[in-house]
C-alpha cells in the first residue's frame, strides 16, 4: 500500500552540484533566498531565473522533478496573484467594473509575488534534490556548531533528523504490514463516517505506536553500547572540506547575485 | 471447494522503472483439508502469495479463486475474505486490545457474529492454542511472554474460524518449545475442524513431518508441487535452489551411504521406526 511512495526528493547523480559540499549548498541558497527577495525589476528576476535554470542543467536533473516540486504550489500561487492584483491599488487604473479595480502596480505586484514564489520554490528544492537527507543533516549540524557557545543543541538535532529520516521507510512499511494483518481480520478503514473511521485506526495505531517505542528503546541501546555520548569529542567518518569546486561556485553564484543587485541599484 | 491460483502473476510497482516480478504465472490448488507446506528461499515470492491468496494484493495477471469465489471482484472479495485466516510473521505485533479475550475477539467481531457466539469462539479458540480463558482471558496481551504473544495472535485468527489458514512462516524466532507448540495446535486445529492449512517455512523438518503436500517457488515460480516423498527424492534440484533436506532425510542418506539398506524417509518418527525394528533383528 506504500510502496508506491518515493521519500524526500534526492535524485541521484554524480554531477558538480551533487557534489558541491551542502554546507555550499545551504549558504548559497540562503544568498541566492536573500537576493529572489530583493529583486525588483521584471528583468532581474529572468536573470535570477536563468540562473536557476543554468543550476539545473548543470545538476542534469529533469525537468520533471522540478515540476513535480513545484506542482503543489498551483493553488497559493493562483491566490497570491489574485489577492495581489486586487488589494494593491497604486499607479494608473488599467481596469474597473463596480468594486473591482486593477492598477498597474497592483498587477506588477502580482506578477513580482509569483516570480519569488516560483523562484524560491525552484531554487530551494535543486537543493534537496541534489544532497541526500544525511549529508543535508551533516552540513546543517556544521553549520549550526558555532551555535554551541549559545548551548544551541546543534548535534542533538542533527542526530534527532537523521533519525527520523532513516525510520520513516521502516515505520511506513511496519504500518503497511500491521494493516493487511488487521484487514485480513475483517478490520474495515474504509466505510463509515470519520469518527467510525478514526476508530477503525485504533487496531493499527496501537502496534505502531508500541513497535516505534521498541525500535526506540532498541536503537538507543544499540547506540550506547557502541559508546554514544552526544557529539563531545566525536570524530566523523566523512568530514566534510571544502573543496575548489566550492569556492568556484561561491564565486559565481555570489558574483551573479551581486550584479543583478548592483544592476538594480 | 479450494483456492484455485490460475496463472498468477504479481509484479511490485509495475509501469516504473523498480517494477519486479515477485510471482510468475503460478498454478496451484489448495483442496479443502489440505496440508500444504511452502518452501523456498528468501525473496522467493512466498509472502507475496500469501497476500494473494488473502486478497490483500490484487494479481496482476491470472485469477485467484476461494470456493469459486474471484478475489480480483471487490464484492467477492469481501465474501471470501472470512473464508481466508491469514497468519503473519510475527503476528504478535499486531495485538492491541487492553486485555487478551479482546483482541482475540476483534475478528469475529468485525464478522457481525452475535456477542454470545463471539464469545463461544473466543473460548474455543484461547483452548485451542493453550491459553484458557479463565487464566488469560482478562490478561493485558502485552504482559504475556513472547510464545503466549503468538498464540494469542494465532487465536485472534483461529477465532475466525477461517476454512483455509494460511501461515507465513508461523514458527519464526520461538524456541524449539514454543515451536513444538505451535505446530501441535495447528495439527490440532486442522484435525479438530477440518480446514486447510498452508504453511510458510523454513524448516524442512517441520514441512516434511507435517504437510501432505509440498510446494517449491523458486524466484517467484513454482518449481514442483507434490507429496514429501516426491519433493525430496529431488535432492539435486533442491540443492540447487539453495534448499537442504531435512535432517532425517540426510542421515537415512549417510547411513545408506555406509551399507545400511534404509528405505526413502524423510520423519523423525519414520526413521526411528526402521532403526528400532532392524535393532531388534540384529
Amino acid at each position: 500500500m506504500f510502496k508506491d511512495i518515493t521519500l524526500g526528493q534526492y535524485f541521484p547523480g554524480n554531477s558538480p552540484i551533487h557534489r558541491l559540499d551542502p554546507r555550499t549548498k545551504l549558504l548559497l541558497m540562503i544568498a541566492y533566498i536573500a537576493a529572489v527577495f530583493l529583486v525588483q525589476d521584471m528583468w532581474l528576476f529572468l536573470a535570477v531565473g536563468a540562473f536557476a535554470v543554468g543550476v539545473t542543467l548543470l545538476a542534469r536533473v529533469p525537468a520533471s522533478y522540478l515540476w513535480r516540486s513545484l506542482k503543489p504550489l498551483r493553488l497559493i500561487l493562483l491566490f497570491m496573484f489574485v489577492l495581489n492584483l486586487l488589494m494593491i491599488q497604486t499607479g494608473d487604473t488599467l481596469f474597473h467594473w463596480g468594486f473591482l479595480r486593477i492598477t498597474e502596480g497592483g498587477l506588477r505586484q502580482a506578477f513580482y509575488i509569483s516570480f519569488r514564489l516560483i523562484l524560491l520554490v525552484g531554487g530551494t528544492s535543486l537543493v534537496t534534490l541534489t544532497t541526500t537527507p544525511i549529508a543535508l543533516t551533516d552540513g546543517l549540524e556544521r553549520l549550526l556548531s558555532p551555535l554551541a557557545v549559545f548551548r544551541f543543541p546543534a548535534h542533538e538535532l542533527a542526530m534527532i533528523m537523521t533519525i527520523a529520516l532513516r525510520f520513516i521507510p521502516t515505520l511506513l512499511e511496519e504500518a503497511d504490514k500491521i494493516m493487511k494483518a488487521q484487514l485480513s481480520r475483517g478490520a474495515d478503514l474504509e466505510s463509515g463516517n470519520i469518527f467510525q473511521r478514526a476508530k477503525a485506526m485504533v487496531p493499527i495505531l496501537v502496534p505502531l505506536f508500541i513497535s516505534s517505542f521498541r525500535r526506540a528503546d532498541e536503537l538507543a541501546m544499540a547506540m550506547e553500547s557502541r559508546c554514544y555520548h552526544g557529539s563531545e569529542g566525536r570524530t566523523r567518518m566523512h568530514v566534510l572540506r571544502f573543496s575548489r569546486r566550492d569556492g568556484l561556485a561561491a564565486a559565481v553564484t555570489l558574483g551573479l547575485i551581486a550584479l543583478i543587485l548592483l544592476a538594480q541599484a | 471447494m479450494a483456492i484455485q491460483l490460475q496463472n498468477v502473476t504479481y509484479i511490485y510497482m509495475e509501469g516504473s522503472v523498480l517494477s519486479q516480478a515477485a510471482v510468475s504465472d503460478i498454478r496451484l490448488e489448495i483442496q479443502e483439508g489440505d496440508f500444504l507446506g511452502m518452501i523456498g528461499h528468501t525473496g522467493s515470492g512466498k509472502s507475496t502469495l500469501v497476500q494473494l491468496m488473502g486478497g490483500l494484493l490484487q494479481p496482476t495477471g491470472g485469477r485467484v479463486l476461494v470456493d469459486g469465489l474471484d478475489l480480483g471482484d471487490k464484492k467477492q472479495r469481501k465474501a471470501a475474505r472470512p473464508r481466508v485466516g491469514l497468519v503473519f510473521q510475527y503476528p504478535e505485533y499486531q495485538l492491541f486490545e487492553e486485555t487478551v479475550a479482546k483482541d482475540v475477539a476483534y475478528g469475529p467481531h468485525n464478522l457481525g457474529l452475535a456477542p454470545e457466539e463471539v464469545e463461544a469462539r473466543v473460548r474455543r479458540a484461547m483452548e485451542l492454542v493453550g491459553l484458557p480463558y479463565d487464566r488469560f482471558g482478562e490478561k493485558s496481551p502485552f504482559a504475556l511472554s513472547g510464545g503466549e504473544k503468538r498464540r494469542a495472535a494465532l487465536a485472534g485468527v483461529i477465532a475466525m474460524e477461517p476454512r483455509y489458514l494460511i501461515l507465513d512462516e508461523p514458527m519464526a524466532g520461538l524456541d524449539p518449545m514454543g515451536r513444538k507448540a505451535i505446530l501441535e495446535t495447528i495439527a490440532g486445529l486442522r484435525q479438530e475442524t477440518g480446514c486447510a492449512v498452508v504453511m510458510v517455512s523454513h524448516s524442512m523438518e517441520d514441512v516434511a513431518q507435517y504437510a501432505q503436500r509440498i510446494a517449491v517457488l523458486h524466484q517467484g515460480r513454482l518449481v514442483k508441487a507434490g507429496a514429501p516423498g516426491e519433493i525430496f527424492q529431488e535432492e539435486a534440484l533442491l540443492r540447487s535452489l539453495g534448499l537442504e533436506l531435512p535432517v532425517p532425510c540426510r542421515l537415512a542418506a549417510a547411513l545408506r551411504a555406509r551399507g545400511m539398506d534404509v528405505p526413502p524417509v524423510y520423519t523423525e518418527e519414520a526413521l526411528a521406526a526402521f532403526l528400532l525394528e532392524r535393532g531388534k533383528h540384529v
